[in-house]
């Protein structure tokens, strides 16, 4: 499991998962991945490339960071989710609350 | 194709080993990889829910969970003997409306609901057994 977070520029942040966001990958990944978050103190553009698969423990990581991070007047976007991953963003709507997209470009688009 | 018989603790630290050894039956079962991401998924999902609600005490109790490949589906029987939950009959959460707002509970029986052709349930006992399907194709079959 690696995460690993990178400056776009002055504003944006990039936070990239590699690995399984299932009970097991959370377990070890969460601590970490809020905090990245959360200190950057930019908007976060999450990269789920390189995510095979993503269960409701995911999903409640990246609410609840992403409402962290819309507490400190930024935005968090999701990007590159595939596969089965995009059909569960699909199936539970998460669109609705966090801005779900297909490249980087189109999250940098969306902050502009 | 013979059946997979897993049998563990309610301790999420096994949830990883046991996942690992479905993926390797359906792997050899030629299941498309979509079909086994879903099939993982369940899986991950139910257990997940068992071990974390489904017990009152702290004392180690049995989860056992039957795998089968069909032609079309594979089909899933989880048996525990935790407090009663039918997954079939149990409220899904309200659709939220912003960020503010949502509440993440409840996620995982929306995925195992909408991922499964057909889930049903049955309390036997002091035990729950729920029985899931969900639709697959085979890659050489």
């Amino acid at each position: 499991m690696k995460l690993e977070i990178s400056n776009i520029d002055a504003h944006n942040a990039r936070l990239s998962v590699q690995g399984r966001l299932d009970t097991p990958g959370v377990d070890v990944i969460e601590t970490r991945f809020v905090a990245s978050a959360t200190a950057a103190a930019k908007n976060i553009l999450v990269d789920l490339t390189e995510v095979p698969i993503l269960t409701s423990m995911g999903i409640r990581m990246l609410i609840s960071t992403a409402r962290a991070i819309h507490n400190k007047k930024h935005r968090m976007i999701v990007f590159g989710a595939q596969g089965i991953v995009m059909e569960t963003l699909d199936h539970v709507s998460l669109n609705d609350v966090i801005p779900v997209v297909a490249t980087e470009a189109q999250a940098l688009a969306l902050l502009a | 194709m013979s059946v997979l018989s897993l049998q563990f603790w309610n301790d999420l630290a096994v949830l990883d080993q046991n996942r690992a050894s479905l993926r390797t039956y359906l792997e050899n079962a030629n299941v498309e990889v979509h079909a086994i991401h879903r099939v993982e998924l369940a899986f991950d999902e139910l257990v997940t829910n068992i071990c974390r609600h489904g017990y009152a005490d702290d004392l180690d109790h049995y989860i056992r969970v039957e795998i089968r490949v069909a032609d079309n589906h594979v089909a899933m029987v989880f048996d525990d003997d935790g407090r009663e939950f039918d997954p079939v009959k149990a409220q899904l959460p309200d659709k939220p409306e912003s960020i503010e707002r949502a509440k993440p509970g409840g996620l995982g029986l929306l995925l195992l609901r909408r991922m499964s052709s057909e889930i049903r349930y049955e309390r036997i006992g002091a035990r729950n057994r729920t029985y899931i399907r969900i639709g697959i194709r085979t890659t050489d079959r």
